[in-house]
C-alpha cells in the first residue's frame, strides 16, 4: 500500500509500578517470614551492588533481617542505635511497638504496603524485620549533602555570601533564617512518578496572591511526567507559553534574592538536587533588578543602574541591526562625516554589512558559549584569543570593518549588564531576528520586528500576571518604585 | 516589583490609549494640508472638527445609561429589525476594510518616499500585512497591552513636539487665522477635518471589554481632547515653521518639520527618519485596532468561536493584500470619497443609530 501507515514499534519500558508489580503485588503488605522477604528483596534490587542486607540472630534466638541502600543511610546510627541495642535484647519481641523501647533512634514507623516500603528504601531508610513481627522502617536516611557555601554563578558585591544547596528542605530552612515570619508558608510535593523528587513551594501569605499560589499548586499536583530531574523541566511545565523565547520564571541560587522575591509577593519553588530555586510570577522589569540593588546607600545609584540596564538592553539587542539598517539602507540618517568614516572602513571589506554582522554575532556567541563551559583559567585564555581573533586580526585581515568590531563589542558588553543569564540568552536570539529584519527591509523591517516583539512580550503571562506589568497594565506607582523606591 | 495591585481587565488607561491610538496615526502624518478645501486656518478647523465626535460620545453615553449596557451594538440588535441591523453591520465592516486599505496604501507611499525608495511597493505591503496578520492572532489583550506600552514610549515624542514651539524657525506671525472665506465655507471645510477623529468608532466593540467601574465617558472625552490638542499642535507647528504656501507642497509636513528643526542638533543627521519609525508604529497599532474591529463586527454578523478567529483574520489580510498590491504604486488617491464615507460610517450613521436607540423604549428584562 502506497499510503499505508508504518507501524511504529515503541521500545518496551516498564514504569516503576509495572516493574514492581512484575515481582510483588505493590498494594500488598510485607510478609513476616524472613526468607520470603529476603528473596523478594533480592529480586527487586537484583544486580545492585549498593543494596546491602544483614541477617542475624538476637540473643533470645529470634532471627532479624535488615536491608538498605548502603550509600544513603547513616551507618553510625544504624550500628550504635539499632544493631547494638538489638544484639543486647534478651527478651522476645512480639509486636512492632516493642521497638519503641528497644531502639534508640529518633524515629521509625510500621511498614505498610510494598510500594511504600520500596520508596522508603530508595529514600535512604532501612527495613527491619524481626521474625514474626510486622516489619518496620527505620528512618535513618542520610543524604549526601554539602555545606552551605558561596553562590558560584551569581556574583554580587554587597549581597549575602550564602547560596542554596541541593536539598530542598535545607533550602526552606535557609529561607526561614531570612524571613522570620509565621506567614512564611511551605508546601511539599513529590514530582515524577519514578524519580519522586521532593519539591517545596514557599510563599508569604498576604503578600503572594492566592491565585498565583493556587495556580502553581495545581500545576505541581498534576505533574505527570516520569522524571523530574532539572529545574528547567519544571519551568517549562509551569509556564503558560513554554515555546516563547522569554523565560516566565526566574532562577536564583541566592537566598537574599529569593527572600526579596517572597516579599514582593512571588512564590518560590525548591526542588531536590538543584542549587537554584524558581521564582514566579515574574515580569519584564523583574529581569532588570537584583536584590543587591537595594544595598546602595544612595537611591540615585539604583535609579542610574536600572536606567543603564534598560538602555543596555536596547543597545545590546538592536545595535547590530541598526548598524545593518543604517549602512545598507539608510546611510543618509547618520552624520556625513560618520558615513564617510564607515564607508572608508568598509571599503576593503568583501562582505556585505549583513554578512559581516552575522559573522561577528556568531563569533561572539561561540566565544561566550566556549568560555562558559571551560574552567576559569582556560576560559580567560579563550577570551583573550577570541578577542584578538574577532578584534584586531579580523580587521587586519580585511574580513570585518573596525566599526563593526566596535558595534559588536559594545553589544556584547551592554547585554551582559542584565543580571539574569536566562534573559540575556533570550535577547541574544532576538538580536539575530532583528539583524535579519534589518537586512531585508532596513529601518522599516527593524521597526516592524521591534513592534512585533513588543506584542509577543505583551502576550506573555507568568502565573496569570502580565509580563509587561507595571508598564502595561499601567501602574504608575509601581513603575516609579522601580526607578526610585519609596523610603 | 510588587504584584498585588495588578489590574486584570481593561481600565481607564487602556480605554484612553485605545481611543488615542485608533485615531492619531494616519491623521497626524498627513496633517494638516491634504483636505479638500484648503484655507489658512487649518488648526482652527481641527478644533472645530472634534465637535461632532463630542456629540457622538454624548449620545453614546445616553444610550449606555438608558439601556444599562455598554454593548451598544447588541442593544441595537435587540431593539431593531434584522433588515436594519445586518445591513448596518455589513456597511460598518466594509467601511472599516476601506479604511484599512487606505491606511496601508498611505503607509506604503510614505515608506517608499522616505525609507525604501528602491523597494517595490508590494514588498512593503505584504510584509506589513504578514506582521499584522500574525499579530492579530495574539488577541485583543496583547494588542491592548502593546498599545499602552507604545503610548508610554510616545510620551517623549509628544514632549519633543512641544519643544518645537520654541525653535528658531517657528514664527507666530503665521499662526493667526486668516479668514478669506465666509463661515459656511469654513464649516464645510472643517467637515473634512472631522474625519481625522474617525477612529473613535472602534470603541463600539471595545467598550464591552472594559471593566465595570471604568469611567468610560470621562476617559473617552479626555482621550479625544488630547487627540485634538495633538492635531492642533502639529498644525500650528507646521504652519508656524513653513508658512502656508510652503506647507501645501509637503507630503508629510510633520516629517519635514522635524527634519528642518533637528538637522544639526543630534547624532542622527536625518532625525525625521527616526521619527518616521514612530509613525510606522502608530500605523501598526492603528492597523491592529481596525482589523480587530473588523473581526469583531464579523463575529456579530456571523458568530464563530474564538479558536476559529484565524479564518476571518486570514481572509481579511489576504483581501487587503490583493487589493492594495493590485492598485498601482503611485496613484493620485482621491481623498474625497474616502472622507465622505468615513463621515457617514463613523459619525452620521452612529448618531442616527444612537438617536433611534434613545427613542426606543428600554429593553424588557426578558430580552
Amino acid at each position: 500500500m502506497l499510503f499505508k501507515k508504518k507501524q511504529r514499534l515503541d521500545p518496551i519500558t516498564l514504569s516503576f509500578d509495572e516493574y514492581l508489580a512484575s515481582i510483588v503485588n505493590p498494594e500488598e503488605r510485607l510478609p513476616v517470614n524472613i526468607e520470603i522477604l529476603k528473596g523478594l528483596m533480592q529480586s527487586i534490587f537484583s544486580e545492585s551492588y549498593d543494596f546491602a542486607e544483614r541477617l542475624f540472630k538476637l540473643p533470645n534466638g529470634q532471627k532479624a533481617y535488615l536491608c538498605y541502600l548502603s550509600g544513603l543511610i547513616n551507618k553510625t546510627d544504624l550500628e550504635d542505635n539499632v544493631l547494638k541495642t538489638l544484639l543486647k535484647r534478651e527478651k522476645d519481641i512480639y509486636v512492632s511497638d516493642d521497638f519503641g523501647s528497644i531502639l534508640t533512634i529518633t524515629n521509625y514507623k510500621n511498614s505498610t504496603i510494598w510500594k511504600e516500603v520500596i520508596d522508603q528504601i530508595l529514600s535512604g531508610n532501612v527495613l527491619l524485620l524481626v521474625e514474626g513481627v510486622q516489619p518496620v522502617i527505620l528512618l535513618l536516611a542520610n543524604k549526601n549533602l554539602r555545606n552551605v557555601a558561596d553562590p558560584t554563578t551569581e556574583y554580587q558585591v554587597y549581597g549575602a555570601k550564602i547560596g542554596f544547596i541541593e536539598d530542598s528542605r535545607t533550602n526552606v530552612s535557609i529561607m526561614r533564617q531570612f524571613i522570620k515570619d509565621p506567614r512564611l508558608r511551605s508546601k511539599e510535593y513529590e514530582l515524577g512518578k519514578e524519580s519522586k523528587t521532593h519539591a517545596s513551594l514557599v510563599y508569604l501569605e498576604q503578600y503572594a496572591e492566592d491565585e498565583a499560589v493556587e495556580t502553581i499548586d495545581s500545576y505541581l499536583k498534576t505533574f505527570d511526567k516520569d522524571h523530574m530531574l532539572s529545574l528547567g523541566q519544571l519551568t517549562k511545565y509551569v509556564s503558560r507559553h513554554p515555546y516563547s523565547i522569554f523565560p516566565q520564571a526566574s532562577k536564583t541560587e541566592r537566598p537574599d534574592h529569593a527572600a526579596y522575591a517572597l516579599t514582593q509577593g512571588k512564590v518560590v519553588l525548591f526542588v531536590d538536587n538543584s542549587t537554584f530555586c524558581l521564582q514566579a510570577p515574574i515580569t519584564f522589569m523583574d529581569m532588570l533588578e537584583t536584590s543587591e540593588d537595594h544595598s546602595f546607600l544612595v537611591t540615585w545609584n539604583l535609579t542610574f543602574i536600572r536606567l543603564i540596564r534598560l538602555v543596555s538592553l536596547l543597545v545590546g539587542s538592536a545595535l547590530p541591526a541598526l548598524y545593518v539598517a543604517l549602512v545598507a539602507f539608510q546611510p543618509e540618517l547618520i552624520p556625513t562625516t560618520l558615513t564617510i568614516n564607515v564607508a572608508q572602513s568598509r571599503a576593503q571589506i568583501p562582505l556585505p554589512a549583513t554578512a559581516e554582522a552575522f559573522l561577528m554575532l556568531f563569533a561572539l556567541d561561540v566565544l561566550v558559549e566556549a568560555s562558559i563551559r571551560l574552567p576559569s583559567f582556560v576560559g580567560q585564555t579563550i577570551g583573550i584569543v577570541g578577542g584578538l581573533v574577532i578584534g584586531t586580526a579580523a580587521v587586519e585581515a580585511g574580513i570585518v570593518s573596525n566599526v563593526m568590531v566596535i558595534v559588536i563589542a559594545f553589544t556584547a558588553v551592554a547585554i551582559f549588564t542584565l543580571p539574569n543569564w536566562e534573559f540575556v540568552s533570550s535577547w541574544r536570539i532576538v538580536r539575530y531576528a532583528f539583524v535579519t529584519s534589518a537586512a531585508v527591509l532596513g529601518l522599516y523591517g527593524l521597526v516592524m520586528a521591534i513592534a512585533f516583539l513588543a506584542l509577543h512580550i505583551a502576550k506573555l503571562d507568568s502565573l496569570n500576571r502580565s509580563y509587561l506589568y507595571p508598564l502595561s497594565p499601567f501602574d504608575g506607582k509601581q513603575l516609579r518604585n522601580f526607578f526610585k523606591p519609596a523610603r | 516589583m510588587k504584584l498585588q495591585t495588578e489590574k486584570k481587565d481593561f481600565g481607564n488607561i487602556e480605554l484612553f490609549v485605545f481611543i488615542y491610538c485608533s485615531t492619531i496615526a494616519l491623521g497626524i502624518i498627513f496633517l494638516p494640508y491634504i483636505s479638500a478645501e484648503e484655507i489658512r486656518s487649518a488648526w482652527l478647523k481641527v478644533m472645530v472638527g472634534v465637535i461632532p465626535y463630542l456629540i457622538f460620545l454624548f449620545l453614546l453615553n445616553k444610550v449606555i445609561r438608558k439601556h444599562n449596557d455598554r454593548d451598544v451594538l447588541k442593544v441595537l440588535k435587540d431593539l431593531s429589525f434584522n433588515w436594519l441591523y445586518y445591513p448596518v453591520m455589513i456597511y460598518l465592516l466594509l467601511s472599516t476594510i476601506y479604511s484599512i486599505f487606505w491606511g496601508i496604501k498611505s503607509l506604503a507611499i510614505v515608506i517608499q518616499t522616505y525609507l525604501l525608495q528602491n523597494t517595490q511597493q508590494w514588498v512593503v505591503i505584504v510584509t506589513f500585512l504578514i506582521f499584522v496578520g500574525i499579530s492579530l492572532m495574539y488577541g485583543i489583550t496583547a494588542i491592548t497591552r502593546l498599545i499602552v506600552l507604545m503610548f508610554i514610549c510616545e510620551i517623549g515624542v509628544i514632549a519633543s513636539l512641544v519643544a518645537l514651539l520654541f525653535s528658531q524657525d517657528f514664527r507666530w506671525i503665521y499662526i493667526p487665522p486668516v479668514f478669506t472665506v465666509d463661515v459656511f465655507t469654513f464649516l464645510k471645510s472643517s467637515i473634512s477635518e472631522t474625519t481625522r477623529y474617525a477612529g473613535l468608532i472602534t470603541i463600539l466593540t471595545f467598550l464591552p471589554l472594559v471593566k465595570k467601574e471604568t469611567k468610560i465617558i470621562k476617559t473617552s472625552y479626555m482621550s479625544l481632547l488630547l487627540i485634538m490638542i495633538m492635531f492642533t499642535l502639529v498644525s500650528i507647528l507646521t504652519l508656524g515653521t513653513f508658512g502656508f504656501e510652503q506647507t501645501l507642497t509637503l507630503l508629510s509636513p510633520i516629517t519635514a518639520l522635524i527634519q528642518t528643526t533637528y538637522a544639526e542638533m543630534t547624532l542622527f543627521e536625518r532625525l525625521d527618519l527616526f521619527f518616521l519609525t514612530i509613525w510606522i508604529w502608530a500605523l501598526y497599532k492603528a492597523a491592529l485596532i481596525y482589523f480587530w474591529f473588523a473581526i469583531s463586527i464579523t463575529k456579530r454578523i456571523i458568530p464563530f468561536q474564538k479558536k476559529k478567529e484565524w479564518i476571518p483574520i486570514t481572509i481579511y489580510v489576504v483581501i487587503i493584500m490583493i487589493v492594495t498590491v493590485a492598485t498601482p504604486s503611485f496613484v493620485n488617491l482621491s481623498w474625497e470619497p474616502y472622507n465622505i464615507n468615513l463621515l457617514i460610517s463613523t459619525i452620521v450613521l452612529p448618531i442616527l443609530l444612537f438617536t433611534y436607540m434613545l427613542l426606543r423604549k428600554k429593553r424588557s428584562v426578558k430580552e
